[in-house]
């Protein structure tokens, strides 16, 4: 399996191309003019978007990708809740927390229209299904944000969103009981994880878990 | 509830702070909860409470308990 790194211009989220033959899964996706144009030759099948939790740097491009191509969307079902709103998900009030939160200067920000979009599958807890040859398994990892989840992949590949960036604490004042969710949920399930797994975070580089510090 | 004990309860829930605090001193990072991401969900509180929409130059200005006051009287808002 083949896996792509794209660093988006929204403040320099990833998006992640999983390819296994002719078929790919997006997780966070980024309408980025590669992926556009990839979906647009139908030389691919583009089977999913995943995303790993509901904030718009981690949505923005599943409508324009969906406009093009017949995908179906993936979350949990808390992140689908949130997914259509736009105070929830950020978009609201995208460029003021680009510039508050990232640092950004006035100018710099991106200026976004309030997003919504909606998910055709939604889980709780957790899902597990085949892919291309490939375990896939979808696990409610809340703390960052109500509606994270982290996506395993044959037991060693794991796309983290925010959940777990490395050398950076986990964000969990987003809601009232991320600290709560994440050190009685989400930490539990990521500790017991394999120590040579892979990790793909929703911003910078990827990194093994067990070199990370909880 | 009056608009000023909307606004004031909006810092306390917030911020998870006593009334005492809501003073002159009350300012950005001046609490532990007011950070860019407590700043940005007492935007959220704010709005809800009001039904307003901030623009972003008053959410990134928005820097003391008194300053807001000063933008809320902007969105008729009066304290």
């Amino acid at each position: 399996m083949k896996i792509t790194t794209v660093i988006t211009p929204l403040i320099k989220s990833n998006m992640y191309l999983l390819q296994e033959e002719s078929h790919i899964i997006v997780i966070d996706p980024y309408a980025s003019e590669e992926i556009i144009q990839r979906t647009r030759s139908r030389e691919e099948s583009l089977d999913y978007l995943f995303l790993t939790h509901e904030h718009y740097d981690h949505i923005s491009g599943v409508n324009a990708i969906k406009k093009d191509f017949e995908c179906q969307v993936l979350c949990s079902k808390a992140c689908a809740e949130r997914i259509i709103d736009p105070r929830l998900n950020y978009s609201r009030h995208f460029e003021a927390y680009c510039i508050i939160q990232n640092g950004m200067r006035r100018g710099e920000a991106p200026k976004v229209e309030p997003y919504s979009c909606v998910a055709d599958l939604m889980f709780s807890e957790y899902y597990r299904f085949d892919w291309q040859g490939h375990t896939i398994e979808l696990v409610e990892t809340p703390g960052h944000t109500i509606g994270s989840i982290c996506i395993l992949i044959d037991k060693i590949i794991l796309f983290s969103g925010d959940t777990l960036i490395f050398d950076h604490k986990t964000e969990t004042k987003n809601y009232k009981n991320g600290s709560k969710d994440f050190e009685g949920k989400s930490k539990p399930f990521l500790q017991a994880l394999l120590p040579d797994t892979v990790v793909y975070p929703g911003h910078g580089d990827s990194f093994v878990i067990k070199e990370y510090q909880f | 509830m009056t608009s000023l004990e909307k606004y004031n309860a909006a810092f306390i829930e917030t911020f998870d702070i006593t009334e005492e605090q809501l003073n002159s001193e009350l300012v950005y990072q001046s609490v532990e909860a007011w950070d860019s991401v407590g700043h940005m969900q007492l935007i959220a509180a704010l709005e809800d409470a009001f039904d307003i929409m901030l623009d972003t130059d008053d959410i990134v200005d928005f820097s003391s308990y008194d300053k807001g006051k000063e933008f809320m009287a902007k969105y008729e808002v009066e304290l």
